[in-house]
């Protein structure tokens, strides 16, 4: 054991047992906890990065930058407040969402964003990595979700943004910048999310072609109705697309629209109005769910709704790995492993522009010495 | 007016022109405060930029000068958000009022912030879309007041608060830098700089063009009133409607006062006199979707004892409806000379106590309080009616103020749900944050504006701040 291994220990009150890529993994058990292993690491300049703890950090974290020690928030589990008629919930940070969502659908409620793997996705790392729930067409993005969040900094301090009610404007919404932030604006160790109600009832429509442009054009058909569907996304397979859209709610408005979908776009084929029952539709949901395929190794492009088929097509014949367009939110995805380089990727923020240097000046305020920064310019 | 003041006066005018500055007192004082009408303090200068360059240009030369800035929408504000208690110059946005653009295929405009908010709707509805956030100032707030203060209105128990809809902005920072973040993307690319500066009370910066996502308007609208002989009841049916998880677009409750204000006022909207409440709820989508809602409405409200309930589909009857309820703070003028809007937000499955409480604290004052708020966020807004020529009847206004506060947080609510801290609200933040909080804030803030000059004096109590900066400096 290391005299660092040492200090560690003494500070969580606890051995540390494991390494991971050649740092330890530290696995406080309290928000404090958290805050006083950042408050070492700026002391003695380490670099530190948080892990949910229900999955093993991959190389590729490690060779962003320097990792001195991880920082899993497993120990962080469990609801914090959640009262079945308020249509919140308050979850530790290393809470599965699997966890989150089962308490909320017994009472009726669902949590957004439908993550693709609630089982291995926390709390605390879905917010940190902005991840896109299938409901984004209809319900906004995470960030409107996130109600509040608990922060861990490397001051030593946990702070406090947003709240646990549906509507709060108290303050700066800290929490929103926090969102997406990959942890560089501190540990988020707590959030508090908005529910929606779970639907009655729910319909699917789905359809295989071989060709991009009819793929497209049938979700733009979809798209110019008046039905407020949950996705409409597009998922690439072997032999070409599989279009598929949903659309939940009361089981008498589900059929109403339903019919007006068909209308637009006959070819389609319906699951029919089923109520959500846990049943047959529901797994279909989670099929459709866990063919999201962002995350590490993926990138995504937002573009205009209108620019988005002229995009695809242009990817398609530079031979990038397109694997998802989300039709309704102009948002295309693709594996980055075989093109890393390519020009249409998104730039990232110009070094030197007004807004490098707001970022830059914001991370500083939060983490002046760097420790949770991925990059050496943050 | 001093020497150097007037020679900024006169730089000014050559990057604004003539009718670009405001430095005579006259024309000064329409700007000394904004809907909080008890603290006032006259600008030093006023400026009225036409654009993000001519305002970036006024930017740098303040910035130079050193000088307190203050940004100004319309001034319906009611928080003090937009009072320059710090004197120096403000920045109006009445001369920017340009719809620079409509996207109605990707549903989104480009706006200069000085449009008004209902104007954005009438520019954008012959698309079929409008813009869903309805503060009840709507006709006279412009875009930029709502960007500084998150606003809110009715519908946004559905639709969301301001910031749900901003999709990008152009913000000319304190120093006159001009950020761009005006592209409509869904996700941001870096930081959500734009989810950070949306409620930042005009302490970041100043927004001078905004890229708003639009909405299609319903096919359906039907509205109902409920008529309650019991606020506690009318509490009780707004907390099961949530529980229920009914999804209406609007759910507002009117009280007595309000009520007999409303009908006493020519914005008349037929409330029935001897109700003790009235719950307004609105609901939207397609015709089956819409009548099973209200018919959810109507069962719920019915249980917590309506003796009617009147459902509304047609434009003209529902109009009426609202005017009323949005009226409802102009009326309310007929009860005394002056109006203390509060603003709080509490769980909504404590309503029914809250609004109790908070009745309770203004009889314990002798004080009228007349309530009327968006139940179905827990928004609640008591409004007491007073007279600020009368210091003892302010005194127990703001003691009442400080009290209603304090009860819900207690009960686990916030200061503000949408009209923002200003002034009104700076003590209340020491009571709900703890200094680490307000360090941390008080840091993002300076990130922006490192020599804390835009609207100073607002939104973070700085005196918390700088304690907790020592402390730190001596922990580090």
């Amino acid at each position: 054991m290391t005299t660092r291994d040492l200090d560690w220990a003494r500070i969580l009150d606890q051995e540390v047992r494991e390494v991971v890529l050649g740092a330890p993994v530290l696995r406080p058990t309290t928000e404090q906890a958290v805050a006083d292993c950042l408050l070492f690491g700026q002391q003695h300049g380490l670099k530190l990065r948080a892990v949910s703890g229900l999955r093993t950090p991959r190389p590729a974290r490690a060779q962003e930058a320097r990792v001195d020690a991880w920082i899993s928030l497993e120990a962080l589990r469990g609801l914090v407040d959640w009262h079945p008629h308020e249509g919140t919930v308050t979850a530790r940070a290393g809470t599965p969402l699997a966890e989150v969502e089962a308490i909320a659908e017994s009472a009726g409620w669902r949590v957004l964003p439908q993550v693709p793997d609630p089982l291995h996705t926390t709390v605390g790392g879905m917010i940190s990595a902005g991840i896109s729930g299938l409901e984004r067409l209809r319900r906004g993005p995470l960030r409107h979700h996130v109600l509040g969040v608990r922060l861990a900094l490397p001051n030593g301090s946990v702070v406090r943004s947003g709240s646990r009610l549906v509507k709060n404007v108290t303050g700066y919404d800290v929490h929103r910048a926090a969102t997406g932030a990959r942890g560089e604006l501190g540990v988020v160790v707590e959030a508090s999310l908005r529910l929606v109600p779970l639907p009655r009832a729910a319909f699917r429509l789905s359809w295989n072609s071989s060709s991009w442009t009819a793929v497209d054009a049938a979700a733009q058909a979809l798209l110019s109705t008046s039905v407020e569907f949950d996705c409409v996304r597009s998922t690439r397979m072997p032999d070409g697309w599989t279009l598929v859209a949903w659309y939940s709610g009361r089981p008498e408005t589900c059929a109403v629209m339903e019919q007006e979908a068909l209308r637009a776009v006959p070819q389609m084929q319906s699951s029919g109005v089923d109520t959500w029952d846990g049943g047959p539709l529901a797994a279909a949901w989670n099929d459709t769910r866990a063919s999201e395929a962002a995350g590490e190794g993926c990138l995504e492009l937002g573009c205009l709704r209108t620019e988005c088929a002229t995009q695809v097509e242009q990817l398609l014949k530079s031979q990038a790995d397109v694997r998802l367009v989300d039709h309704g939110l102009a948002r295309i995805v693709l594996r980055d492993s075989l093109h890393p380089q390519k020009p249409m990727h998104p730039p990232s923020v110009a070094a030197g522009s007004v807004q490098a240097q707001l970022e830059l000046r914001l991370r500083r305020a939060l983490d002046p010495h760097g420790v949770l920064a991925r990059s050496p310019a943050s | 007016m001093t020497a150097a003041l007037r020679q900024l006066a006169d730089d000014l005018r050559a990057i604004l022109g003539p009718r670009g500055v405001l430095d005579e007192v006259t024309a000064r004082v329409p700007y000394e405060c904004d809907g909080l009408a008890f603290m006032r303090h006259v600008p030093d200068l006023v400026i009225l930029p036409r654009t993000t360059r001519e305002c970036a240009a006024a930017m740098k030369l303040l910035a130079r000068a050193g000088v307190p800035v203050v940004a100004r929408g319309a001034g319906t504000g009611l928080s003090g958000g937009a009072t320059p208690v710090s004197g120096g110059v403000l920045v109006g946005t009445a001369r920017m009022r340009d719809v620079l653009e409509i996207d109605a295929r990707n549903r989104f405009a480009r706006v200069q912030t000085g449009v008004v908010n209902v104007d954005l709707t009438h520019a954008c509805e012959a698309h079929g879309l409008y813009y869903a956030p309805d503060p009840s100032s709507q006709k006279a707030c412009t875009i930029g007041g709502n960007v500084a203060e998150n606003s809110g209105g009715p519908h946004c128990f559905k639709h969301g608060t301001t910031s749900r809809h901003i999709l990008g902005l152009v913000v000319v920072t304190a120093e006159g830098e001009v950020l761009d973040l005006s592209r409509p993307l869904l996700e941001p690319q870096g930081l959500d700089l734009v989810g950070l500066f949306v409620g930042s009370e005009g302490t970041f910066g100043i927004a001078t063009e905004a890229t708003i996502a639009l909405t299609p308007a319903p096919a359906v609208v039907e509205t109902a009133l409920a008529i309650h002989l019991d606020l506690d009841a009318a509490c009780d049916a707004v907390s099961q409607m949530i529980a229920e998880r009914v999804e209406p677009s609007a759910i507002e409750i009117l009280d007595k006062l309000t009520i007999e204000a409303v009908e006493n006022s020519v914005l008349a909207a037929g409330y029935p006199k001897d109700a003790e409440a009235v719950l307004l709820v609105e609901a939207e989508g397609c015709d089956v979707e819409v009548r099973a809602t209200m018919d959810d409405v109507e069962r719920i409200a019915r249980q917590h004892g309506a003796v009617d309930v009147r459902r509304a589909r047609d434009a003209a009857q529902r109009t009426k409806l609202w005017a009323g309820r949005k009226g409802a703070y102009g009326a309310m003028g007929r009860v005394a000379p002056d109006l203390y809007v509060s603003d709080a937000v509490v769980p909504r499955h404590r309503l029914r106590e809250l609004v109790r409480a908070v009745t309770e604290i203004c009889r314990e004052r002798h004080l009228k309080v007349a309530n009327v708020f968006h139940a179905g966020d827990g928004n609640l807004h008591p409004n007491i009616s007073y007279d600020r020529r009368n210091p003892d009847e302010l005194r127990r206004v703001l003691e009442a103020g400080d009290e209603i506060m304090k009860v819900c947080i207690a009960a686990g609510g916030s200061l503000t749900g949408e009209h923002g801290v200003g002034l009104e609200k700076l003590s209340g933040m020491e009571w709900l944050f703890t200094r680490d909080d307000l360090a941390a804030q008080c840091r993002v803030r300076e990130a922006w504006d490192p020599m804390v000059r835009m609207n100073p004096g607002k939104t973070l109590p700085l005196r918390a701040c700088m304690e907790t900066r020592t402390k730190e400096q001596t922990r580090s």
